[in-house]
């Protein structure tokens, strides 16, 4: 336990207790219930906006905000959770998503998000050359980056138990001297032929 | 993201409250969910002493506790105190020890000396608070001892 670290306190209370007892149960359903109104307080927190300017906009008692953020989520009423967004200068988008939603399911819905913004974007470059040019250079980073998220996260699989191998593995080569049209002359200089290979020149791709 | 890091004693010590005090432990860790939010979202450790009424700060080196301010059945709720040191550098949310305010001024007292050696780096194994000396472990040593000496604790602003 003692050198174990845990990204949220519902995977922490399961450790601690092995996740069966009523008082991890119990926990967690008080953290499913109070989603909306924690992020609230703490986003107001980081912000550092004190409870009375949510009053002021709410047209409520500091003492009526103070009991939004210590209450759950059934007891807030849309507008004030507009009011909140407005003062903490967010919009609220609500996105309504198919039960037991999967992981695969997420992130291909977060790619095809990618591919429309990405595709707005392109559209705003029509008529401006250095719109446009900035528009390339941001696609490159993003390109790069989304790769490296993938790399990581591919780098956390098990090996194969047949061979002791990675399911996958996934290089990625920058070169200035490689042509975009060259790809396969950086097959030879890779350790072990992987996966997947993004190459090209570092002047198109630009590292975050 | 920040992370949470717990010691041995944690375990100990809900092991020992929360049959009886199931609610206030969990006002305890519901709060520590929400202070660690906060963190997420950028918050400083300034900010969250000042704007959640279940931080207490008057501690040295930048120590924090949270307590078991929320809903309570009816009578005055026990008064607890989960001590966490915010450790900015790493993004850490050391949880050092919780008790009662009857291990109060012991657990003031170990939480201060973990932070100390913590900033330190030192490698002299720290007590459990009152179940008795069990000298911390060995990985607990070695980790102090890999701790870079120029450590931004969670007195100081962002």
């Amino acid at each position: 336990m003692s050198n174990q670290t845990f990204d949220t306190v519902g995977k922490l209370v399961d450790a601690l207790t092995g996740g069966g007892d009523s008082f991890a149960k119990g926990l967690k359903e008080r953290i499913a219930k109070t989603q909306v109104v924690s992020a609230l307080h703490a986003i107001r927190v980081a912000k550092d906006i004190p409870q009375s300017r949510i009053a002021e906009e709410l047209g409520c008692t500091q003492s009526r905000v103070s009991k939004i953020e210590n209450g759950e989520d059934s007891d807030l009423k849309f507008k004030e959770i507009e009011a909140y967004a407005r003062v903490l200068g967010s919009d609220v988008h609500i996105a309504f998503v198919k039960r037991d939603i999967t992981s695969v399911d997420r992130i291909k819905a977060h790619a095809f998000a990618i591919k429309r913004e990405l595709d707005k974007l392109a559209e705003c470059s029509q008529n401006d050359d250095k719109i446009a040019n900035g528009v390339a250079e941001f696609m490159g980073e993003s390109l790069v980056n989304l790769v490296r998220f993938i790399q990581s996260a591919a780098e956390k699989l098990p090996n194969r138990s047949t061979d002791g191998k990675p399911h996958i593995r996934i290089s990625t080569a920058l070169s200035e001297a490689v042509p975009l049209d060259d790809c396969d002359d950086l097959l030879p200089k890779l350790d072990d032929e992987p996966d997947a290979i993004i190459a090209g020149r570092t002047s198109d791709l630009v590292p975050a | 993201m920040w992370t949470l890091k717990p010691r041995p004693d944690i375990e100990k010590r809900l092991d020992r409250f929360k049959k009886k005090w199931q609610q206030e432990l969990e006002n305890v860790f519901l709060n520590l969910k929400k202070v660690k939010q906060a963190f997420d979202f950028g918050a400083h450790c300034e900010q969250v002493k000042q704007q959640f009424s279940c931080v207490h700060g008057r501690y040295p080196l930048g120590l924090i506790s949270i307590d078991q301010r929320g809903r309570s059945k009816g009578a005055k709720p026990k008064p607890f105190r989960l001590y966490v040191f915010p450790e900015v550098s790493t993004k850490t949310l050391h949880l050092i020890t919780l008790g009662d305010k009857d291990t109060q001024s012991e657990d003031v007292k170990l939480a201060t000396a973990f932070v100390q050696g913590l900033l330190q780096g030192a490698a002299s194994p720290l007590p459990d608070a009152k179940e008795g000396n069990e000298n911390e472990n060995e990985n607990e040593k070695s980790e102090q001892q890999n701790v870079e000496p120029d450590i931004r604790y969670g007195g100081q602003a962002g």
